[in-house]
């Protein structure tokens, strides 16, 4: 059973046949500003439509770019890596395990003081940036950290800011 | 050799290159930029040039203009600086990571503002091999980012 | 729901095939095949044209990572579509400030006068003098004064003109549902604009 609002959606769009229109015209007659509506209400959908032009895609070449640069980066930090054992192999990780020694031994030594204010992180990868924690500045901005190994950069990819047209200056 | 000298071996070599000594010479470079696409693109500044390959093929811009920037030395104590811009502000801190921590790195807080707005802060690690980009708001003529790297 | 650009070359479904197989030279393709009409709808959507770059590339990058769950029971369209609006009316959800001008749908208007809601506020302004740019302005400040899911059906229906049941589809509501929110919309903006387009 269709409510008034469904009912009078369809009329207006023209959806209503039948039985189900002259039931709903019959109802109409306690309504005598209803056909004055309808006819707003198509001038209005004309109205949008009429000024919902968008200038195309500036840059669209650059659009397809980044999202290729995107999946890309993402790949590098998703893809996941087959491991089958063989002895080259293993005589590979033992000598790695050997150098962690050497890196855990070196790391209790002791250090200059520590000043205040940074997260301690336990990573050991010294030649690659890495975000340790981020936060936007309000809820409207996302952020995404990403990392691009072709290149060893890293990436904090925000979305969400305004806009700034050619008539604000940045210089 | 005997097995029980390998590790000896291993602190021999760490040693060698203590923190100290490889991060000696080395700086932060610290720069908001205004990066576009030229038909005829202006050459890249000097200083861009290390990372511009990286700008160009991540973001896919040509052309690359300092709005603003600051070269920090970092030695033992935390180093506060801003970055301004006429709209864009960068504030850093940084010091140098601890051998615990990761070895020849910088941590930094930053905290990126459009004029009032806090954009985006962020506790990072910047290597000495690899820059840290920021990717800012779309600007009529092309896009505003950040740029951090470790210069020696 | 078609694209309205040029399909030449190898169909939808093959460059899905291969999009499976992680070959991101034919979802390049696919991107290209309808960014446009997808910006279009986003900008419509969100009125920014920042917003709609970003917000277009996460619906592509949202249906590249779930392509593999794509099993080609609909057109790659219709799939791609829905994840599109659905990252556009989220987005609205998150960024929209509640106003007081809302309308309660649970007051039903069975004995309202259906005419009565839209009275205009304003004066009657002279439009042949309010330039392109003014009335553009105008139903963009009148869009942003609707909830997300009111926004979506206006611009499904009066400016992509979608029918109820891909309406439906599409924003994963019942039919009911799109034509309750259709009224009520429509009745708020005729409210807030009925001074410009009742005098064009």
């Amino acid at each position: 059973m269709k409510t008034f609002e469904e009912k009078y959606t369809a009329w207006i769009d023209g959806e209503l046949s039948g039985a189900e229109l002259a039931a709903f015209e019959r109802e109409l007659e306690g309504h005598p500003d209803a056909q004055a509506d309808r006819e707003s209400t198509l001038k209005l959908g004309e109205f949008l439509r009429r000024n919902s032009e968008v200038a195309p895609l500036a840059h669209p070449d650059f659009f397809n770019h980044q999202i290729l640069q995107r999946i890309e980066a993402e790949k590098t930090v998703a893809r996941p890596r087959g491991w089958e054992w063989s002895w080259p192999r293993l005589a590979w990780a033992g000598m790695a395990a050997l150098l962690v020694a050497g890196f855990l031994f070196k790391a209790w030594i002791p250090t200059e003081p520590q000043p205040l204010g940074f997260a301690e992180s336990g990573s050991e990868a010294p030649g690659v940036a890495e975000i340790v924690h981020v936060s936007a500045g309000d809820p409207s901005i996302s952020v995404t950290p990403m990392h691009d190994s072709r290149d060893n950069v890293t990436v904090l990819w925000l979305e969400g800011l305004d806009y700034l047209p050619a008539s604000y200056n940045l210089r | 050799m005997n097995l029980r000298q390998i590790p000896l071996i291993f602190i021999a070599l760490l040693a060698w290159g203590q923190p100290g000594s490889a991060l000696a010479e080395t700086k932060i470079w610290s720069a908001v930029i205004l990066a576009s696409n030229a038909p005829e693109p202006k050459e890249s500044p000097e200083v861009l040039k290390p990372v511009f390959q990286g700008l160009k093929r991540f973001f896919g811009y040509n052309q690359f203009e300092i709005l603003g920037s600051s070269t920090m030395s970092v030695d033992a104590k935390v180093e506060e600086w801003l970055v301004p811009t006429e709209h864009f502000w960068l504030s850093v801190r940084a010091r140098k990571t601890t051998s615990k921590e990761a070895r020849g790195a910088y941590l930094l807080n930053l905290e990126l503002f459009h004029d009032k707005r806090p954009l985006v802060a962020t506790e990072a690690r910047l290597g000495p091999e690899s820059p840290l980009f920021i990717r800012g708001p779309v600007h009529a003529t092309g896009q505003v980012l950040v740029v951090l790297q470790v210069q020696r | 729901m078609e694209a309205e650009h040029s399909t030449d070359g190898p169909d939808d479904l093959e460059l899905v095939a291969g999009c499976q197989r992680g070959d991101t030279a034919a979802f390049n393709t696919l991107v290209t095949r309808y960014r446009n009409r997808a910006y279009s709808i986003m900008y419509q959507l969100v009125r920014n044209e920042q917003d709609a770059w970003d917000l277009t590339q996460e619906g592509f990058l949202k249906a590249w990572r779930s392509i593999g769950r794509f099993r080609g029971q609909s057109s790659f369209y219709t799939w791609f579509y829905r994840i599109l609006m659905n990252v556009g009316i989220d987005w609205l959800r998150r960024k929209q400030v509640k106003t007081e001008h809302e309308f309660d749908e649970t007051l039903g208007l069975k004995n309202a006068a259906p005419g009565a809601a839209t009275v205009p506020h304003a004066e009657l302004q002279p439009l042949v003098q309010m330039a392109d740019r003014e009335i553009r302005h105008r139903i963009d400040a009148a869009l942003l004064l609707l909830s997300a899911e009111h926004r979506a059906v206006i611009v499904l229906r009066e400016i992509d003109g979608l029918d109820y049941q891909e309406i439906a589809t599409l924003t994963g509501c019942s039919l009911g549902t799109v034509m309750s929110r259709l009224f009520y919309a429509r009745k708020k903006l005729q409210t807030l604009l009925r001074d410009v387009y009742e005098n064009l």
